[in-house]
Order: C-alpha cells, then structure tokens, then sequence
C-alpha cells in the first residue's frame, strides 16, 4: 500500500503524527532486500562475463582457425565435415612452406627495411621534435602549422607522385638493384609528421629549467639533446619504434608497387605472403594447409613482439591512435 | 580603468582571420560566405564539366586560369594568415578574394583546427597529460578595451590617446636569451624534416592535383598533353578514352564508389557500438580484466593480409563457417554474390578495427570520475539511464575521435580487400566487383593522369566529410 504525503503543504502546520513511510518493498526484511540485490548483481556480472566471453572466442577464433588449418591434411581442411582439431598433425606442411616459402628472404628485407626506416626516422623526427619544442627562432609556429595540416591529406595522394619521384630518381623500374628496392622502400617514409607532432608534445613537458641550466653550464643545444632530452622521452621513442617496426611488417601497398615487375626476392613479408599461391599443381586448387603455415609464420614475430612488449604498444597506439 | 588581464580566448587560429577577411564579426555569416564560396567554385567546375565534349578547347584555356586564381588566392591568404595575425585586415577585396579560396584552404584548416582538438582525447592517459596551452599559435590574445570618462573604481579620468594597439602586449619574460631568438640552429635542426616533407609530402599534393588536370601524363618522361577536366568526366563515367581498351571508366561509379559507402555506412557504426558495448563490459568486470584487454587487443597486432587470408579460409564454400551454420554459400568464391560477399568483408574490417576502439574507449572509461557513478547509485538510477546519460556523453569526445578517425580510415579501405579476395572482387580484374576507391587508384597508377583524379576525388570527399562531422558533432560532445 503506498500513500503519498505533499511535505511542502504540510511543512506549516502540525504534522499528523500517524503519517506511515511505505517502500515498494516494505514486505521484505532488510535482509532479504539485501540478497535481492546480491543475487541480481551476480546474475548480471555472470552475463557480462558469458557475453564478454563469447565475443572474446569470435575475436580469437580465427588464430585458433589458423593454427588448426596448417596443422591438418589438405584433403581433410576440403572434407565436409570440419574437425576442430587435426586428426593427423602435419608438422610437414611447416617444413614445405619453409622450402618453397622464401620467408627467410623476405624477412630479411623487411628487417632491413624496418631498422633503416625506423632509424631514420627516429633521427629526423628528435631533430625537428626538438627545434619545434624547445628552440626558438623565426617562423616556427609557421612551419609547425604548415606540418600539421599535412596530416589531414590521405596518403593515396601522394602515392602517385612519390611512385614517379622515385622512378625518377631510378629506384624503380627495369634493372633495379636490392639497393634501389630497399631505397624505394625506406626513404619516402624516413619522416612522420605525426611522429613529430608526438614527441614535441613530450619534449615541451620537460620543464624550462632544465634548458636554462644546461646553458648556464655551457652545454650546448646539441649535446643538451642527447644527454637530457632523449633520455627523458625514451618511453615515446620506443613506442615510435615499435609502431614503426609494426608499420614496415604490415606495410604491403607501397612495396607491391615498388617491386612490382622486378624480382620477387626484393618483396617484403606481406607481399611475398599474398605473392605466393600454393596452388596444388596438379589439381589447380588451394593448398590451404600450406598457405596458413605460411600465415602462421608470419603472424607468430608480431605476437611474439606484442608479449614482450605490450605496455609499450598499447600505450603507443592509445597515444598515437595510428596503425604504423 | 584598463582591464589589467589580456582574456585569453580559447579561439581556434583561423576562425578570426575568416571572419575578419569577411569584415563580419559573427561565425555564421563567415559560414555562409564560405558555403557561398563553395557553391561558387562548385559551378564554375560543374559548367566547364559540362561543357567537356565540344568546347575542350575553351576548358583547356580555363582550366589553368581557374586552378592560378584559386592557387594564388589561396596563396595570398595563406601569407595573410601566418603574417598578419594579429592585424585587422581592412580590405573588403581581400575578402571578396579569398571566397574562391576558402573552399580549399577553409576545409584544410577546419581540419587542422579539427585535429588539434580531436586529438586530445587519446591524452587522457594520466601520465601525459597533453600540453594543449603550449602551443601559443592556438591562442588569440583579445586587445584590452578602454572606456573614455571617469573610472569610479581607481578615481581617475580615462582619455583615450589611440586606439592604434601596442604592437606588443607588455610582458615580464624574466631571463631574456637573446641569442636564441634568432636562431639559424633552427633550421639546421629541422633542415633533415623539412627537405623530405616538402619532397614526399607537399610537392606530391600539388603535383598530384596538377597530375588530375593533365591529360594522359606518362610518368617516365613527365610529359602531357595539355590539361583537361577530362580525367574526372573519365572516372565519372561520362566520358570514354578515345583508344577503348577496356571498361574501366565504368568500374568507378559501377563499384568503387558505391562500395567505398556501403562500406563506410555499415561497418563504422557497428563497429563503433561493439567496441563501446564491449568496453563499458571490460570496464565493468573485476576478474581477468587485464587478461580479456589483452585478448580484445590481439587483432590489432596482427598482419592485415595474412589474417584476410585466414578469413578467406574459414569463408571457403568447404570453411568452416558454412559448417557451423549448416549453409552452403558461396561467400568469396568466384561464384559469389556481390552481396554476399560483402558480408565476410564487413565481418574482417569490424573484427580487425575494433581492438583499437576499445582501447581509446576503455582509456576513455577510466578517466571518468567515480563521483558520477556514486551519484546515480545513490539515486538507484538503472543501469541503461546510467549507460546513455553519464557514460555516453562523459565519452563523446572519444565517441568523436573515433568516428573520425574510422570515417577516414573505411574510406581508404584496401589491404582487407586484397586479403581476402587475393584481387578486386570475387569474379577477378575484368569485373571487380569489391573494388574501392582506393583499389582503384592502385589499379591504374601506371595511368598517373586518371589515378590522379581518383585521388583528388577521394581527398575532396574525406575532407567534406570530415569538416561535416567536425561541424555536425561540435554541439554533440559534451564539455
């Protein structure tokens, strides 16, 4: 039974003494109310934890596919009835994709690739970083600004020019050299203005102080760089290279067009991956087997990278909010 | 008598320069201007468009005419802004001028303006807090205003002298390093950046819009014949090379255009709501927390192609999706429809973009202080109200980052097409039927000209779309 009581028309006069308060639940003991509400919250944690766990098997189910399909025969990853786990495991398949994979080949060339790439960058992006944050000198803001509004063109349009640049300056095209492809590869992406803006962001947090004292000391911008600055962002330095590395392992537009139509040993790791058929010579079909123990070796570097260093990159990429 | 303390704005850079180029001190007419300048130029286009077949002599007289004014207006406000900040620009000309320009120039600083807000919400991360007021360009600095007559408060008689401002507001600035102030260490410093910006970034933009308006450019010699609007009519499909060797003009509006769409139309917003469902779920839970975050992340830290090919395996007509589900479609194969295939594609690019968003979400979520949740616990507030009033609108500028940035990123969507489909759609070159735009650039870039044009047009829609949402949503996001 519920009665409602106007307390500002009753403020005035005498209260009547007989006035009930009434909760919905006033039937239940305080006891039973509070079991009410442990019950409801558990089942509600269960149900969270059920769907955050079913969406958790839908997200990791294609890497458990993965590793399960180069494991098993061809005959039975075509069969009608899927087995969840191989019935014969086919340690083999990894040992012929080794073979006729050149993955030692494209590795290398994406490791070369990686470290003169991020290198570069790392240098050109502290440099600039540092002038933009803590020197001062005419035109700064101009130039830091013409810099930001870089970053809201796509990169498909400088794809085009860049590929004729670098044709023009004969890294590409008939007689091209591992050097040449390597080039071509790396120099366009020695700088990233997003890099920059990231870092200055950092370096203008150390205080003025430690600047000031520096020069009172007689040291100079240069050294005051590598012997203070660098240290101190040393956290974002790591994740720029390890977004950079992750980047140049992913990257698989540029190096298609650059290498396309010379050598395949001159391909990085994605495009020798989607490059290579391992078509079944004899009927025509797929080898799936083979093809995700191809998948399987190249996926297994990253993963082993996110395990020892996923602080870094989850922070990075929450920072960065980029993909290489 | 003076107001002591110069109030410090928080006005974006620009907004002031457009208004004062227009001599119209509010926002909203400086908007319709710009609109009005765009529709201007918009015409101006569209009536050389259609005048393509017959008159190209008359197009290609034009068309460099047309591109010098709108360089050199865009020039002239470009040196207005950077030189003349802090200046009243009196000329009307000046304005009238720069209309032409601000379709181009006013869409990249909305979104430079755009950018330096919207990525504030990645910062939220205690440790680094973003120095957002370090960057002295972003503030304006309000002259302080004098009243001519006696001023009660300090007891004297106000004269106004001039109204010129100080060229410089007086500062203390304690120890002044003189020699730092012109520092050609500067340049030295940056001297590595800006050569290969200038060659692998800014000179590709012009010369890749320039590239859009010449016709048939040979990349190996960099010679062409003549400039022409023909590329665009080409990709639009209403006009055809004179040598037909294929249908590719057909395959722009045929595909890459409404497949770029559909793509951004349906996997933006399921996407976006999964990964806030999913991190209000991981906010909320206690055991293994850390753990699932991990589990939820790994899609990220995984090579586009090869997980397309492990798509493209599970989606075989044998996969094991069709035998879960007990069907028998043809989901990639080359018997597939078009609309069935756009069903593992949109599967691949929700599962593979959703880490990142969780991630800005749950970051997003931590940083939300627990007072509001006590509040509407207290107030025994439902779960869902808890969910849609504090949750939501405490997250919006989350919400807002993210949804520019996967606009942005499902309108340049490719390596997932290559992964799974090894090619532009399911029926192989002659008819590619998943192709996107940007597949389409890739696929003619030996034709510099008609990628060039592809290209632009991308560019043109990422930066409208975006200056809209930015516009669309500034009301939206809570404080």
């Amino acid at each position: 039974m519920k009665k409602y009581i106007d307390f500002h028309a009753v403020k005035d006069q005498t209260a009547p003494s007989n006035i009930v308060l009434s909760l919905d639940e006033s039937d239940k003991s305080a006891e039973a109310i509070r079991t009410g509400d442990k019950v409801s919250r558990i089942i509600i944690t269960i149900l969270t934890y059920i769907f955050i766990l079913a969406l958790a098997v839908v997200i990791v189910f294609p890497f458990y596919w993965m590793i399960i399909t180069s494991l098993k025969q061809n005959e039975e990853i075509q069969a009608s009835t899927q087995t969840f786990f191989p019935n014969i495991v086919m340690w083999s398949n990894y040992v012929h994709v080794l073979q006729v994979f050149k993955f030692g080949i494209y590795m290398r060339n994406t490791i070369v690739v990686a470290i003169i790439s991020t290198a570069g960058t790392l240098i050109t992006t502290i440099l600039a970083a540092f002038a933009f944050g803590k020197m001062r000198f005419k035109g700064k803001e101009a130039v830091f600004l013409i810099f930001l509004m870089t970053m809201m063109i796509p990169g498909e349009m400088m794809v085009i020019t860049n590929y004729i640049t670098v044709a023009s300056f004969g890294w590409i095209g008939s007689g091209q050299t591992i050097y040449d492809a390597y080039a071509a590869m790396i120099v366009p992406f020695w700088t990233s203005v997003f890099y920059i803006y990231l870092l200055r962001q950092n370096i203008k947090q150390i205080p003025n102080e430690l600047y000031l004292a520096a020069k009172v000391d007689g040291k100079s911008d240069w050294s005051f760089l590598w012997k203070v600055i660098v240290p101190l962002v040393s956290p974002t330095l790591i994740s720029i290279v390890i977004l950079k590395f992750m980047g140049t392992w992913n990257s698989y537009v540029w190096p298609q067009l650059v290498t396309a139509g010379s050598d395949s040993n001159f391909q990085l790791i994605s495009n020798g991956l989607r490059g290579s058929g391992f078509v079944d010579p004899d009927s025509g079909n797929v080898e799936y087997g083979y093809q995700m123990a191809a998948t399987v070796l190249v996926t297994v570097p990253l993963f082993l990278l996110f395990i020892f260093f996923r602080k870094y990159i989850m922070k990075g990429v929450g920072r960065a909010g980029i993909k290489g | 008598m003076e107001k002591t303390e110069n109030q410090k704005t928080l006005r974006p850079p620009f907004s002031f320069l457009l208004r004062d180029l227009l001599k119209c001190e509010d926002k909203k007419k400086a908007c319709i201007y710009t609109i009005l300048g765009m529709v201007i130029v918009l015409l101006i286009g569209g009536g050389l468009l259609s005048l393509r077949d017959d008159l190209d002599r008359i197009v290609n007289i034009l068309a460099p005419l047309f591109m010098g004014l709108v360089t050199i207006t865009g020039l002239v406000n470009l040196a207005v802004l950077l030189f003349v900040r802090s200046k009243r620009w009196p000329s009307l000309l000046m304005g009238f001028l720069s209309l032409l320009s601000l379709n181009i120039t006013g869409g990249i600083y909305t979104l430079a303006i755009g950018k330096s807000e919207i990525i504030r919400p990645a910062y939220t991360d205690r440790e680094v807090p973003m120095d957002m007021s370090a960057s002295t360009s972003l503030f304006v600095e309000e002259r302080p205003t004098y009243q001519e007559g006696y001023d009660k408060e300090n007891n004297v008689v106000v004269r106004v002298v001039s109204k010129k401002a100080k060229t410089k507001p007086y500062q203390v600035r304690g120890i002044e390093d003189v020699s730092a102030k012109n520092n050609w260490k500067g340049w030295l410093y940056l001297a590595p950046v800006i050569i290969l910006v200038s060659v692998f970034l800014i000179y590709p933009l012009v010369s890749t819009i320039f590239i859009s308006f010449t016709s048939s450019y040979n990349y190996q010699t960099g010679s062409f014949d003549g400039l022409t609007f023909r590329n665009f009519t080409f990709i639009l499909g209403l006009t055809t090379k004179s040598p037909i060797n294929d249908a590719r003009e057909v395959f722009f509006t045929k595909y890459a255009i409404p497949n770029t769409f559909i793509l951004v139309i349906v996997t933006v917003p399921i996407s976006t709501m999964l990964a806030l469902i999913i991190a209000v779920a991981l906010n909320s839970i206690k055991w293994f927390q850390k753990a699932l975050q991990t589990i939820f992340f790994l899609p990220y830290v995984t090579n586009g192609i090869a997980v397309g090919m492990v798509f493209s395996v599970m989606f075989d007509q044998s996969g094991v999706i069709n035998y879960i589900f007990g069907t028998n479609i043809a989901w990639i194969s080359a018997t597939a429809q078009r609309a069935t295939a756009f069903i593992p594609l949109v599967i691949y690019i929700v599962w593979n973009s959703i880490p990142f968003k969780i991630l800005i979400f749950l970051s997003g979520l931590q940083g939300i202080d627990k007072q509001y949740y006590h509040a509407a616990q207290i107030d025994s507030a439902p779960r869902h109200k808890v969910l849609w009033r504090i949750t939501v609108p405490l997250l919006s500028p989350q919400i807002l980052y993210i949804l520019i940035t996967s606009f942005i990123g499902a309108f340049k969507e490719y390596t997932s097409i290559v992964g799974l489909f090894n090619g532009p759609g399911t029926a192989g070159k002659s008819d590619p039927n998943m192709e996107t735009i940007v597949y389409y650039i890739y696929d003619n870039i030996s034709e510099p000209s008609i990628a060039s044009a592809a290209a632009v047009f991308l560019f043109v829609i990422i930066l409208a779309f975006t200056a809209l949402q930015f516009a669309a949503s500034k009301k939206r996001v809570h404080y």
